[in-house]
């Protein structure tokens, strides 16, 4: 059995130091001896003098002294002298060194057989955040004494999107990583996080050649850290760098090559001519300072509040399915099947609830052994016959408690999500339990032994979810435990995305019920049951915002996007 | 091309409809082969005033559509006459001419000063999804979060001339039909 290395605290969870300017600097100061690497660095660069010209950035003249200290001017300016590390992968030789005395770097691919070169210009201390590395992608050549300069470039693309890898580097590092989107990513740390979460990032792609390609992606609102590749897609290898500040603070600053596997292809909505060579922001112009584009910060944009502030909130005003959102507009028709049943469900290790339902809106329920009735507004689907999803309060619970109930009355077997307020990182974040139990009630004997259980059917998989007219995204299933959510863009790219712990029960064959927590994020709890033969959900968001505490519905129609092949690397790791 | 008055009310006012976006370029060629008829000087003079109010107020037209189209709203904002004006239905995104589904029509008064445009354009419209979903919030991000919808109308302009230069004083789209 494998030792897992699970962390103290998830990403999501670190609270990560505000280094300063200075404290960046001192730390930069060993990264001017170049970065380590596992590998023998090249020595392909060695004794040779390049003139990279690049379009609307700098003109850079290296000379390479050695295999691993080359010197530097910029833009005709003065020469300096640092470490540097090369790697190459067939066509490519990639090398990444930092400015000395600056919290710059440059990491460069030249393609050796067209002279083509993208330089990833990168620097410290330019958001708020210092630690977190930003980018700025130049296009260009080599100079090459007379001849004329090549007419084509490397440029962004969307021919990787889709795509998923496993990859282990020769330091040891595994990882998973999905591209389902043209400007961010989704990665599974396995080595550092122990596979249990998937992350995202906001991440550039760059296409070489038909074959290769570069992925960067900066773990903006976590570490900060940079990872730059050039991979392969026929071979599944990469040479690359990974540059920035770890939880402890400790500079990360090393290439690495890697080889790994590719996982599956996810499908891709953009228009089949699309070839992905801008991305499409609509209204949005992008970010004008220099690197600028957009970067989901969650923590940033959502509000935070205090318990007494929750319990304010839900004191002033706590709405049950009082009026749908635009996560319903393909919500699936109120059912009236549990309209005058008495049933008792009885959960295992969890509550037994005891309930009469009045009529469609409103439903009656009392904790087993007690006399007073408490009365709910709740809602109810009825996603394939015989199976009914249904929430509600439960008035009077500390934790501002909801239930989140699949029904299956043919076999008598019922699951909850129990959704409470509250987690010991922040006041307005849901939690969740999962119950599974039984039904009593007239006519049903139900099982002694027989219930629902976790499963992992749906990892790998992905389904776009259509909740009303202009809002689509799709559902990543990442890791056993989470899941990602990406929007899609105004071309059905793939666009920004984020993720959240997840949990996933087969209630019936091609019927699953789902949960995600946006922790870190709006805090809201999100639960679907998914019939993956209709490609309808059911489902009810529960969440607490300024403005109150609320349940509300959920609808949307699905197409399938495809499956990634990724459970084998969490038999090992996670499950 | 059709470019004549139209009824007896244009005392004040002269109307002009045009079919095709090359509207202008018979009647300035009819002008210029002007002398030599009855027309005399002055009469010759308005004339070709009015037809350059036209062209001015058409390529005002282009120009509105051009700037809105590309996000332009500094530079949109300068075709209208003061500051912050611009077009005053905030769900339009853009919008094309769209002279195969009507005549526009434009009058200038007799002033030279004023004049009211009626123009078919097909309009592309954005409507902000109402919700703070985690999922519309993205959306905004990356310059979604609406629904879009076309619909086939007229842009209703009121122009002014300011400084010998023609501005629009009010423009408002008024739908005909869903595209």
């Amino acid at each position: 059995v494998q030792k897992v290395n699970y962390p103290k605290e998830h990403m999501h969870r670190i609270s990560y130091t505000k280094l300063t300017e200075q404290q960046i600097l001192d730390k930069l100061r060993a990264a001017t001896s170049g970065p380590v690497s596992a590998s023998p660095v090249s020595d392909a660069l060695a004794g040779r003098a390049l003139r990279i010209v690049t379009d609307n950035g700098p003109t850079l003249a290296y000379s390479f002294t050695a295999r691993n200290t080359l010197s530097l001017s910029e833009n005709g300016g003065g020469a300096v002298e640092t470490g540097y590390g090369a790697l190459t992968l067939g066509r490519v030789v990639f090398f990444s060194h930092i400015v000395p005395g600056t919290q710059r770097g440059y990491h460069v691919i030249i393609d050796q057989d067209s002279n083509l070169v993208t330089v990833f210009d990168t620097w410290f201390s330019g958001f708020e955040d210092n630690r977190e590395v930003q980018r700025e992608i130049f296009h260009g050549y080599v100079e090459q004494d007379g001849q004329a300069p090549p007419t084509s470039r490397h440029g962004i693309t969307n021919r990787v999107e889709g795509n998923g890898f496993y990859w282990k580097q020769d330091n040891g590092v595994e990882t998973l990583e999905f591209f389902p989107s043209v400007f961010y990513s989704n990665f599974v740390d396995l080595t550092r996080f122990g596979g249990e979460l998937s992350y995202c990032a906001p991440s550039d792609y760059v296409k070489i050649t038909d074959t290769l390609y570069t992925y960067a992606r900066v773990e903006a609102e976590f570490s900060g850290i940079l990872t730059l590749y050039v991979f392969d897609l026929n071979r599944a290898e990469q040479v690359g760098v990974r540059l920035g500040f770890d939880e402890t603070d400790t500079l990360e600053y090393y290439v690495f090559n890697g080889t790994g596997e590719s996982v599956g292809q996810l499908a891709v909505f953009s228009p089949f001519d699309d070839k992905g060579e801008t991305v499409p922001l609509g209204n949005r112009q992008i970010p004008q300072q220099r690197g600028g584009r957009p970067v989901y910060r969650p923590m940033r944009s959502n509000w935070t509040m205090t318990r007494a502030e929750v319990d304010a909130a839900v004191a002033a005003n706590r709405n049950a399915f009082v009026q749908d959102s635009a996560m319903a507009g393909n919500k699936m028709p109120v059912s009236e099947l549990l309209v005058g049943k008495e049933m008792t469900l009885r959960f295992d290790r969890g509550p037994v609830i005891e309930y009469q339902v009045e009529d469609m809106r409103t439903l009656r329920w009392r904790p087993e052994g007690e006399r007073r009735w408490n009365q709910e507004r709740y809602e109810a689907w009825e996603s394939t016959p015989g199976v009914v999803m249904f929430g509600h309060f439960l008035s009077g619970a500390p934790e501002h408690d909801c239930m989140k109930i699949v029904a299956d009355f043919d076999r008598g077997l019922v699951s909850c999500i129990n959704g409470t307020m509250g987690t010991p990182y922040i006041a307005n974040e849901s939690a969740a339990k999962t119950f599974f139990g039984v039904i009593e009630t007239d006519g049903i004997n139900p099982p002694k032994y027989h219930r629902h259980e976790f499963t992992t059917d749906l990892v790998g998989s992905a389904l776009t979810w259509n909740y009303s007219p202009g809002l689509t995204s799709m559902h990543l299933y990442t890791t056993p435990h989470s899941l990602s959510w990406i929007i899609f863009l105004e071309n059905s790219a793939g666009g920004m995305e984020w993720s959240g712990p997840a949990s996933y029960v087969k209630i019936r064959d091609d019927l699953y019920l789902v949960y995600w927590l946006e922790e870190a994020c709006n805090g809201v709890l999100g639960t679907i049951l998914v019939n993956k033969r209709t490609m309808h959900d059911c489902g009810i968001g529960y969440s607490c915002r300024p403005n109150g505490l609320s349940i509300s519905s959920i609808g949307a129609h699905s197409r399938n996007a495809g499956k990634f092949d990724i459970m084998k690397y969490f038999a090992r790791a996670d499950v | 091309m059709k470019a004549h008055t139209k009824d007896s009310r244009l005392t004040t006012r002269r109307r002009f409809f045009f079919t095709a976006g090359a509207a202008l370029t018979a009647p300035v060629a009819a002008v210029a082969a002007a002398p030599g008829t009855t027309d005399d000087h002055e009469a010759l003079q308005a004339r070709l005033a009015l037809l350059e109010d036209l062209d001015a107020i058409r390529a005002l037209h282009r120009a509105v559509l051009k700037r809105l189209n590309a996000g332009e709203q500094d530079e949109l904002a300068t075709l209208f006459d003061g500051r912050g004006a611009g077009l005053a239905d905030a769900r339009i995104r853009r919008l094309s001419d769209d002279a195969v589904f009507g005549e526009d029509v434009i009058e200038i008064a007799a002033d030279g000063q004023r004049a009211s445009a009626r123009l078919h354009v097909r309009a592309e419209l954005e409507v902000p999804i109402a919700s703070d979903d985690t999922a519309v919030a993205m959306a905004r991000l990356q310059g979604g979060g609406v629904v879009r919808h076309a619909e086939q109308g007229v842009l209703e302009c009121v122009c002014v001339k300011r400084r010998g230069a023609w501005k629009i004083e009010r423009a408002e789209f008024q739908t005909l039909r869903s595209a």
